[in-house]
């Protein structure tokens, strides 16, 4: 709120200056007094600083949204590079110590991922965001059933490969969820 | 680190491995079962002694699988009392924040096998 409402009063003082000038060097007379012309300017002024406000709130809410999504976005990325990593291990029947270090790595990074998920969204104006608490509780499930068990000297099984999809399809359904919640916030 | 040092510290990277392993020690190095016997059961029995809390660091490793903190951490759990392990330890992830979340779930599950 700077420049924009230097601006208006600026051209609003000198508009009604001229006005003044002009009413008393011509001798014009109009029924309006100059008490009338202020209380215009003041109505005015109120109008521009209330849409001004309006602006602002909206601008926020917009910044807010799009961080919120950008982040969301970024999260469906860190659990596509997991499933990746972790279908390529599948097919392998085997999972060697770089696999390990990898799918270790991509769930770390998820987790992290999701971690600055929760604290924008806790931050953040929209509420409640009940989806979090359930991407984070899938998170924690996909990590026991990629890396519990005997990882990873046992490669993964078929069952495995099914509790990963299923719990895969509930994360990705959660974060899209979340992202609908935030675009259709008020 | 903690500004300032507490008596029983134990840095997970520094002390055990970069790179923690599996479950046991047939799956590969560096597993639970090792950190369990090596150093995390005797950190935790001093700092048991000295009624002090066992500060474990879990940062600065390429990750933990599930089997390892499992191992290690339930496995605590299996030999002591679950009250007095999750009363002792207090972890320090600021890399993965849901570490914690995840580890007190091993200790709390741990009596259930």
């Amino acid at each position: 709120m700077k420049w924009p409402l230097y601006a208006f009063l600026f051209g609003a003082g000198v508009v009604t200056g001229v006005a003044i000038f002009l009413l008393d060097q011509f001798n014009w007379s109009f029924d309006v007094s100059v008490i009338q012309l202020l209380n215009l300017l003041v109505a005015l002024t109120l109008a521009f600083l209330f849409q001004y406000y309006i602006k602002q709130k909206t601008d926020v809410r917009k910044a807010e949204r799009e961080i919120l999504s950008d982040q969301i976005s970024m999260v469906i990325d860190k659990v596509n590079a997991a499933r990746k990593t972790f279908i390529d291990c599948y097919q392998a029947h085997a999972i060697g110590a770089r696999q390990a270090s990898i799918i270790k790595m991509d769930l770390r990074n998820l987790s992290n991922a999701i971690s600055l998920l929760e604290t924008l969204s806790t931050k953040a104006r929209f509420k409640p965001f009940t989806a979090v608490p359930l991407i984070k509780q899938d998170y924690l499930l996909y990590k026991r059933i990629l890396t519990g068990d005997r990882f990873p000297a046992v490669p993964y099984e078929l069952e495995h490969y099914l509790d990963a999809d299923k719990c895969y399809q509930r994360l990705i359904e959660n974060l899209m969820c979340l992202n609908l919640h935030v675009q259709h916030a008020d | 680190m903690p500004a300032v040092m507490p008596k029983h510290y134990l840095k997970i990277s520094t002390e055990f491995s970069r790179t923690p392993g599996p479950r046991n020690p047939s799956e590969g190095e560096f597993s639970g079962e090792l950190f369990l016997d090596t150093i995390l059961e005797k950190r935790f029995q001093n700092a048991v002694t000295d009624k002090q809390p066992l500060i474990v660091d879990l940062d600065g490793t390429e990750g933990y699988a599930t089997s390892f903190l499992e191992a290690s951490f339930g496995g605590l759990a299996r030999k002591h009392d679950i009250n007095l392990v999750l009363s002792t330890l207090q972890f320090i992830t600021t890399e993965e924040p849901y570490l914690e979340d995840e580890i007190k779930s091993y200790i709390r599950e741990a009596r259930d096998q």
